[in-house]
């Protein structure tokens, strides 16, 4: 078995919902050792979200919350109680990173802000990621992905020129905010690799995703009047009217044309960036007529031309599969790609099979399911899916042992007070009394919505 | 200031997703030296431009590229494959993104790149990857944003006479997220080799990328084997839904309004007090709407009261007023209005401003996404203009003048 890359590395993680779990699963998979704290009066959103068809709805098995965190030990205390911040304090000291992603001022509530966190482990690393961010005026509003989006301009960039914004089917920024933080953590372990220096990183979601617009800021900072967009973009390369690139390419016909079906993912993406790909493209339409024409002679024409120009186009790819589309043209050298739904992503696409991008692991209470992993292959450290899943209070026992080793005593008398929780108690003297939480769930299979 | 990955240096080579990060790296104090082709980047031909088209004037590359070095060195020209190798000697990181097999094919390959330096983390980013049967396909932003899945998320379910029309959306997202995932790649490789491991390779294709950022879609299908619908402005799901939440204001401008606290008594009390004291609340200050379930059986004409109490404020009235409440609410901006927002501009300083002293314009440029305090963010330098820096890359290499001035000769052009 090869190495991992965070090898030896402990993880403190108080962070819940998307974002904050999407930095922590990273870790975990490059082999780091994520502790995630957590106290069932006050569960991650995501464990009441989203049921399986054929499975107990339940806080362990909920699925987008498992699907967001596999691979990390759950350590369910009361952060709250006295005793219990004692404990996590004493993690801490233990630990090299602690990830937090909530409303700004909770960790300080609980006496665990930087200052303290430092005190604990001096060269401590530690990550909040909270909606607006740590400072300013906005500090105490509540970000979701979608109201993050919102505001930073991400969802403005989505949607049909002359219609409101489409947005985004889900939330971008909780992933992208995510990926966004661990760049950051990450850097930051470098520089405590090269120098031992610790530090605090402030990351606020909104703020992550304004590098993800383009050139938009520097071309509202130098525009002049009358140069504001008006509307959304569309699915072509360039803005309407004009030639700035939306999507650092230019060129036409690049669309999302309708293909034979007619149904919801009935649709093939050409895109045509330059000259030599036309001419492929015009050649595997069969020369047609119209495609010689001046109005379509230039990349420039082309792309004043394409109102006309994608009906040509759609006329051709209607009575068509979206992936004899996707074929013929691909082997004429035009990018080309079926707009695929998940099913087809995860059942049909050959190459993420080939890649092994989806991994089928058995879940205790899910059963054999796909998991997504992370798409970096790394040749001598690869990441790994570590196919066990947090369910509440799952290792508690083991941390307060073995790894703050505590004796059976201590941690019963932590168990009795409440302060600790754990599934099981083989202790002496009610381990018939403590049901398991998870045998304490309703067995019930979730009725199949309509 | 230090930046946290000084020291580190890194070639990168190619367009879109490298180009990211590349950034991603330069702005946390990598060195990052960027090796372009006689004619320049790709990106440089991208418009917007400043005062008309040309390689040094292109918005769109300057937004990637600030914090570089700019070499001409094309390695389809044999000495600048050997240049290359030379400066990876020295480099910690080779970005190639110049599609599968390209720079092999001009004798730059793996084992040549290892031998000439084996603590190297040697990246390539491909659109389907070096192998299997999609290997040779070509990509482009909105062919991946509709292989991997997120145009099959995002679009509308009530445009007239246009069902469920599929938005993918701008901004280059495909070379986002896979650039995103590949400056992980290149960090956790760096972390490996402080723990003892060498360099090593790291193989990110932007097809995977895609298709594992689409938050929910996959589990729809593996938990639920349900496809999902699209729906304007609010999450797709495995079934079609109602619940609008983006409504267009008094001033024209939209804000999002989610209503996932309507089932929570003290948030719900507080909209409908605000919604009263505006005469706004119509039948909702009644007693029967403080009864959870009776409203959430009625929600549809909760959110049609939203949408009518919007459209009777101004979109900053509507945001700060959610916001006091607990709502977390926000109006739909765009770069104008992020430019002139407070919270961003003064109070976190999210924006830097270059100077371009060529055209004498200053630019402003999305700052800091995140705040490291012992090593921060940082825009030091312009970007670069096309070749500015070859002489010197070529020196520090430990080229000598004669191949230097040669190289620069043929095929680049000094500052």
């Amino acid at each position: 078995m090869s190495a991992s890359a965070l090898s030896g590395l402990r993880v403190v993680d108080f962070s819940w919902s998307v974002a904050g779990p999407t930095i922590t699963t990273l870790l975990a998979a490059a082999g780091a050792e994520v502790i995630r704290v957590e106290w069932p009066e006050h569960p991650d959103p995501m464990r009441a979200v989203m049921w399986a068809v054929d499975a107990p709805q339940t806080p362990d098995s909920a699925c987008f919350f498992n699907y967001v965190n596999p691979g990390k030990k759950a350590f369910a205390v009361n952060a709250r109680n006295p005793r219990g911040r004692a404990l996590l304090e004493s993690l801490i000291s233990s630990a090299d990173l602690v990830v937090e992603s909530f409303s700004a001022g909770v960790m300080e509530r609980w006496g665990l802000g930087y200052g303290r966190l430092r005190e604990l482990r001096e060269d401590i690393i530690y990550l909040s990621l909270s909606g607006f961010g740590h400072s300013g005026r906005y500090t105490t509003y509540d970000t979701w992905g979608p109201t993050a989006q919102a505001f930073n301009g991400i969802t403005a960039l989505s949607g049909i020129p002359g219609a409101p914004p489409a947005g985004w089917g889900f939330s971008y920024m909780d992933l992208s905010a995510g990926y966004m933080s661990t760049v950051a953590l990450l850097a930051a372990l470098h520089h405590r690799d090269e120098t031992g220096e610790g530090q605090y990183v402030d990351v606020a979601q909104v703020e992550t995703g304004l590098s993800m617009g383009g050139s938009s800021f520097l071309a509202a900072s130098v525009a002049g009047p009358g140069t504001r967009p008006d509307g959304p973009p569309g699915n072509r390369a360039t803005w309407p009217g004009s030639a700035t690139s939306g999507r650092g390419e230019t060129g036409a016909p690049y669309n999302l044309y309708p293909t034979r079906g007619g149904g919801r993912f009935d649709h093939c993406a050409i895109t045509v960036l330059d000259d030599a790909q036309w001419r492929a493209f015009v050649h595997t339409l069969g020369d047609p007529d119209w495609a010689r024409t001046r109005r379509f002679g230039t990349a420039a024409a082309r792309v004043a031309n394409q109102d006309e120009l994608d009906r040509r186009v759609a006329e051709w790819t209607l009575p068509q599969d979206k992936y004899a589309v996707m074929e013929r043209l691909q082997d004429a050298g035009v990018p080309a790609g079926a707009l695929q739904s998940f099913s087809e992503i995860l059942e049909r696409d050959p190459q993420l099979d080939h890649r092994g991008v989806f991994a089928t692991a058995e879940h205790p209470l899910l059963g054999e399911r796909r998991w997504e992993t992370f798409p970096a292959l790394l040749s001598a450290t690869p990441l790994r899916f570590h196919p066990t899943w947090p369910s509440l209070g799952k290792d508690s026992e083991h941390v307060l042992r073995d790894l703050l080793s505590l004796g059976p005593r201590e941690i019963a008398s932590l168990l009795d007070a409440d302060v600790v929780r754990a599934p099981e108690r083989p202790g002496p003297d009610d381990d018939a009394e403590t049901a398991s939480l998870e045998a304490a769930a309703p067995a019930a299979v979730a009725e199949v919505p309509s | 200031m230090t930046g946290a990955l000084d020291g580190v240096t890194v070639l990168e080579i190619g367009d879109g997703a490298v180009e990211f990060t590349g950034k991603l790296l330069a702005d946390l104090g990598a060195t990052v030296i960027k090796l372009e082709p006689h004619g320049g980047a790709r990106g440089r031909t991208v418009g917007p431009f400043l005062d008309g088209a040309g390689p040094d004037r292109s918005l769109w590359f300057w937004a990637y590229n600030a914090n570089k070095r700019s070499a001409v060195l094309d390695p389809r020209v044999p000495e600048a494959a050997d240049a290359l190798v030379a400066l990876a000697r020295r480099a910690d990181v080779v970005l190639d993104g110049l599609g599968p097999g390209t720079l092999e094919s001009h004798g730059v390959t793996a084992e040549r790149l290892r031998a000439a330096n084996p603590r190297l983390i040697h990246t390539t980013v491909t659109p389907f990857g070096a192998d299997g049967p999609w290997a040779g396909l070509q990509g482009s932003d909105l062919v991946h944003l509709a292989l991997g899945g997120t145009a099959a998320m995002s679009g509308y379910d009530d445009l007239p006479g246009r069902d469920s029309v599929p938005s993918a959306p701008s901004g280059g997202q495909a070379a986002h997220m896979a650039g995103v995932k590949t400056a992980i790649g290149v960090l956790l490789a760096l972390a490996a080799r402080h723990r003892g491991q060498g360099g090593q390779r790291v193989d990110v294709a932007v097809h995977d990328a895609i298709a594992t950022s689409n938050e929910w879609g996959v589990p729809f299908w593996t938990f639920q084997h349900k496809e999902v619908h699209r729906h304007t402005a609010r999450h797709a799901s495995s079934d079609p839904t109602t619940r609008r939440q983006m409504f267009r204001c008094r001033d024209g401008k939209y804000v999002v309004a989610l209503t996932l606290y309507m089932n929570d008594s003290m948030r719900f009390g507080g909209l409908v007090d605000w919604m009263a004291s505006l005469g706004l609340a119509a039948d909702l200050d009644g007693p029967a709407y403080r009864d959870v379930e009776y409203r959430t059986e009625r929600m549809d004409h909760v959110v049609e009261v939203i949408e009518h109490f919007c459209g009777e404020l101004d979109s900053a009235e509507v945001f700060h007023g959610a916001q006091a409440r607990r709502l977390p609410w926000a109006p739909v901006n765009d770069a104008w209005d992020l430019l002139s927002d407070p919270h961003l501009r003064e109070d976190r300083q999210v924006f830097a401003d270059l100077a371009d002293e060529v055209t004498g314009a200053t630019v402003t440029y999305a700052g800091a996404p995140y705040h490291l305090s012992a090593t921060p963010w940082e825009l030091r330098t312009r970007p670069p203009r096309l070749g500015e820096h070859t002489a010197e890359v070529l020196a520090d290499a430990g080229l000598g003048p004669v191949h230097t001035a040669q190289l620069t000769a043929q095929y680049g052009r000094l500052g």
